[in-house]
């Protein structure tokens, strides 16, 4: 059960700050960009692409500079095995304890990061050449900046608390991506489908903090740490029987992000944002968010044994992983089969992106932190090359619809080398691909859990792995291969511009290195134990740094997925490439279209929560807007507080008018009264008024003299 | 020697000759003479009690305040002397300006009819 045993937290005040600028960088431009954009929109002018987006890609630069010196001198400085390097400040404090504010570097979060502002920065690159002439440009970086920066706080963060926080700041700053063409009603539905999706996550994944909280309150140790919480565990105070539900609430959250099965619909829609934000949002952040979270509370579903082997607890506690890992079976499956209904080719990507996050999370539910991590570094390269090589094909031709393409090869050779290299990648083409090697992994990882029907799931995964072979090839087909079927009068295809191609170029690369490095270490540790122990062997390493160790590499496994991997290839070929009459008629049977159009209308999930929505929803909705109406508006405001304000009002003038106005004019009446019968008294007569002035004096006169009298003589 | 009283009877008689004068009189001339009268016997008044309280024992030395009463005889003297010049001043101004010093028929201070 001890896992964290033994390791230390280091406080080194030179990481953390980087990794603050990691994080403020990208955020304090983005949010500059968006503030000259308000600047424009008040002086009705444009700044210059060239400064806008030169601010936008500096920001990403920024943060990939910190984040290169941090991934360094954390991994050369310290034993990451170990040593955590945390820096953490008290921002919410009550007498029952204490909301932090910090920052985390653990393999995890420095590797995410790294990777993250890696992609980021090459995307940010590609943007400024493929939104040129956009007349947003500025809000563009600005929004995207600010999301990158959101993710990176998210990814950094050292406690549940801060990383909700980044967490709601991403989605709405997807929203406002998704929506970018807002003035597109279909943009603006999307943005707001995907905001409403995640929301359900959030509200789960809120109520799972809470949770958390209130568990680790009653153990006498408040905290939503990581680490702490992982201390918890491993020292025995609270147990994962207790943790179990939390951690479904706090998967909940998962669902929605990662788009997992049932809320998988919104991540298609949004699609409609520009291509570079679909290749961020797919890549490395918004889906990747929720399996990063996965990733860090392992501790509340899988179990770690003593001796590096993570395992699904027994009982109740089991419930929270089995979910895990077949909602993520079922996400992969679903996900391939509506990809290869999909016409469009960036909604193909994002269905695949679907299908393969549904991969990551079965990974994550059999406790195999590692392997899901490790596909998630292969996938987040190659799907954001994916998405910018799409991007390039959609700029070229205008059209995002697969059939006005075809015979691109000519036109654009950079693209079609790229996109055979991300594609090899998706595939998971045998041996010499990073693909295959995370997907051979996570095929053994599930084959070898315990989790209920291990080899139905193993199965259906391996199905999985066989159709994207097919949709991948039938996406590269259509869009490169046989006979071009665009408007030859209207579209001139041509070549990808020098920006987006040096970008292409280098995410290929990126791509061809992992494949490398996977091979050298997944190969080479077969023949030698130093290699499979060293940092080649990702795998290896990162569940070695984790604390959690998997099955090692073995040949005998890769066989089930190289052949589902070739069986798929050539049918596509055969299919599409070659048309093979026999096979063409198979795709024409009835009960395949029948079928196509079931995937096509995604399994009823999207209606199925339309149905929820409006029917429950609605109901809901209008018990409250007659509650709303008929008391709130009818009781409340129109009689009390209509009618009684008025009545207090009425009140208040009476006062007013006849108190207050009453003794003020009545003493002026007075006055003015007694001044007009005062001023009578002048007569103007001269010796009128000696005579009162003699009998005024007379009058004091005796006054005095009767005074005196009395004083003096009396006495 | 005329005993005191005689001199108050004067006195008295003199003022309230000249208050009589001074309330019933119009012309404004006969009035300024009705004050001096009063002012007179008031002078008249003070120079019986100097008289009264006059230091006897000692004839042949004066003090200050043998002379207390002419001190204020001077004064009033002094004052008459300038309310007659403004007085008679102001009824100059006022026969230019209204052509008679009626008092009864001078009243345009009086509040006017509104």
């Amino acid at each position: 059960m001890v896992v964290e045993e033994g390791i230390q937290v280091i406080e080194d005040k030179f990481l953390i700050n980087s990794a603050i600028l990691v994080i403020l960088i990208p955020f304090l431009t983005g949010i500059f960009l968006l503030f000259l954009r308000g600047l424009e929109i008040r002086n009705k002018t444009k700044f210059s692409e060239r400064l806008t987006g030169s601010i936008g890609v500096a920001g990403l630069l920024g943060s990939l500079i910190n984040a290169t010196i941090i991934i360094f001198t954390y991994f050369n400085k310290y034993d990451a095995k170990t040593q955590r390097v945390i820096g953490d400040t008290p921002f919410v404090s009550s007498a029952h304890g204490t909301f932090k504010w910090g920052i985390s570097l653990d393999p995890l979060s420095v590797i995410m990061m790294f990777l993250l502002a890696f992609i980021a920065s090459v995307i940010h690159f590609y943007a400024t050449e493929y939104m040129h002439g956009d007349t947003a440009y500025t809000r563009f970086f600005g929004t995207l900046n600010f999301f990158t920066g959101a993710m990176f706080g998210f990814v950094l963060a050292s406690n549940l608390f801060m990383a909700f926080v980044f967490w709601e700041l991403l989605g709405v700053s997807s929203y406002m991506l998704i929506g970018y063409y807002w003035p597109k009603a279909s943009a603006a539905s999307a943005a707001k489908k995907a905001f409403l999706y995640n929301k359900i996550g959030d509200v789960s994944f809120l109520v799972g903090i809470a949770y958390i909280w209130q568990i680790t309150l009653k153990a006498h140790h408040p905290t939503l740490d990581y680490h702490e919480l992982t201390n918890l565990i491993s020292n025995g105070t609270i147990s994962i029987n207790q943790l179990w539900f939390p951690g479904l609430l706090l998967f909940g959250g998962a669902i929605g992000k990662s788009a997992q099965l049932p809320l998988f619909g919104w991540l298609p829609e949004a699609m409609e944002g520009p291509t570079p934000v679909s290749a961020l949002l797919h890549s490395s952040t918004m889906v990747k968010a929720g399996l990063f979270l996965l990733s860090r509370i392992y501790f509340t579903f899988v179990t770690v044994g003593g001796h590096y082997e993570a395992f699904i607890p027994e009982g109740d506690a089991a419930l929270t992983a089995t979910l895990i890992t077949w909602l993520g079976v079922l996400t992969a499956l679903c996900g391939a089969l509506i990809a290869l209904t999909a016409t469009d080719i960036k909604k193909v990507l994002a269905f695949s992106t679907i299908s393969q996050l549904g991969y990551i999370g079965m990974a994550m539910g059999t406790g195999q932190i590692h392997v899901g991590f490790y596909h998630l570094v292969s996938h987040a390269t190659f799907k954001s090359l994916l998405f910018l090589c799409a991007g390039a094909v959609i700029h070229s031709v205008h059209s995002q619809e697969m059939k006005d393409m075809g015979g691109l090869k000519k036109y654009m050779p950079y693209t079609y080398w790229t996109m055979l290299i991300g594609l090899l990648g998706l595939v998971g083409f045998p041996f010499i691909t990073n693909g295959f090697y995370s997907k051979d992994a996570l095929l053994v990882a599930i084959k070898n859990s315990d989790i209920p029907l291990a080899g139905l799931a193993f199965t259906i995964a391996l199905i999985t792995a066989g159709i994207t072979a097919f949709y991948s090839s039938k996406l590269f087909i259509l869009t490169f291969l046989g006979t071009p079927r665009y408007d030859k009068d209207h579209v001139h295809p041509h070549k990808t511009g020098i920006r987006m191609r040096i970008a292409l170029i280098i995410l290929a690369i990126a791509v061809v290195i992992e494949s490398v490095w996977w091979a050298v270490g997944s190969i080479g540790g077969l023949a030698s134990e130093k290699i499979n122990k060293s940092f080649w062997n990702f795998e290896y390493r990162l569940g070695d740094l984790i604390g959690i160790h998997g099955a090692p590499f073995a040949l005998i496994d890769t066989i089930p997925s190289i052949l589902a991997v070739i069986l798929g290839i050539s049918l596509a070929f055969g299919m599409y490439f070659y048309q093979i009459p026999f096979l063409i008629s198979l795709k024409e049977g009835g009960f395949i279209i029948k079928l196509e159009n079931i995937i096509a209308n995604r399994f009823g999930f999207d209606k199925l929560i339309y149905v929820l929505a409006m029917g429950p929803g609605m109901w809901v909705g209008s018990k409250f807007r007659r509650f709303d109406e008929e008391v709130i508006d009818g009781f409340i405001i129109n009689t009390v507080i209509k009618d009684g304000s008025l009545k207090l009002a009425d009140y208040s003038n009476k006062l007013d008018q006849d108190g207050i106005d009453g003794v003020v004019n009545g003493l002026g009446d007075i006055t003015s009264e007694l001044g007009y019968n005062l001023r009578k008294v002048q007569t103007g007569q001269t010796s009128q008024y000696a005579r009162w002035m003699m009998f005024g004096l007379a009058l004091l006169l005796s006054i005095m003299t009767l005074l005196y009298f009395q004083t003096f003589t009396i006495k | 020697m005329i005993p005191v009283e005689w001199f108050l009877t004067l006195s008295v008689v003199m003022f309230v000759g000249g208050l009589f004068g001074v309330l019933t009189q119009k012309n404004a001339m006969r009035i300024l003479i009705s004050v001096e009268i009063m002012l007179n016997a008031a002078n008249l008044a003070f120079m019986a009690f100097n008289g009264v309280f006059y230091n006897a024992d000692f004839p042949n030395s004066f003090s200050a305040s043998d002379f207390e009463g002419w001190v204020f005889v001077f004064i009033i003297i002094g004052v008459a002397a300038a309310e007659a010049a403004i007085g008679l001043a102001i009824f100059l101004s006022v026969y230019r300006n209204f052509g008679e010093i009626q008092i009864t028929n001078i009243f345009t201070l009086k509040e006017q009819e509104v």
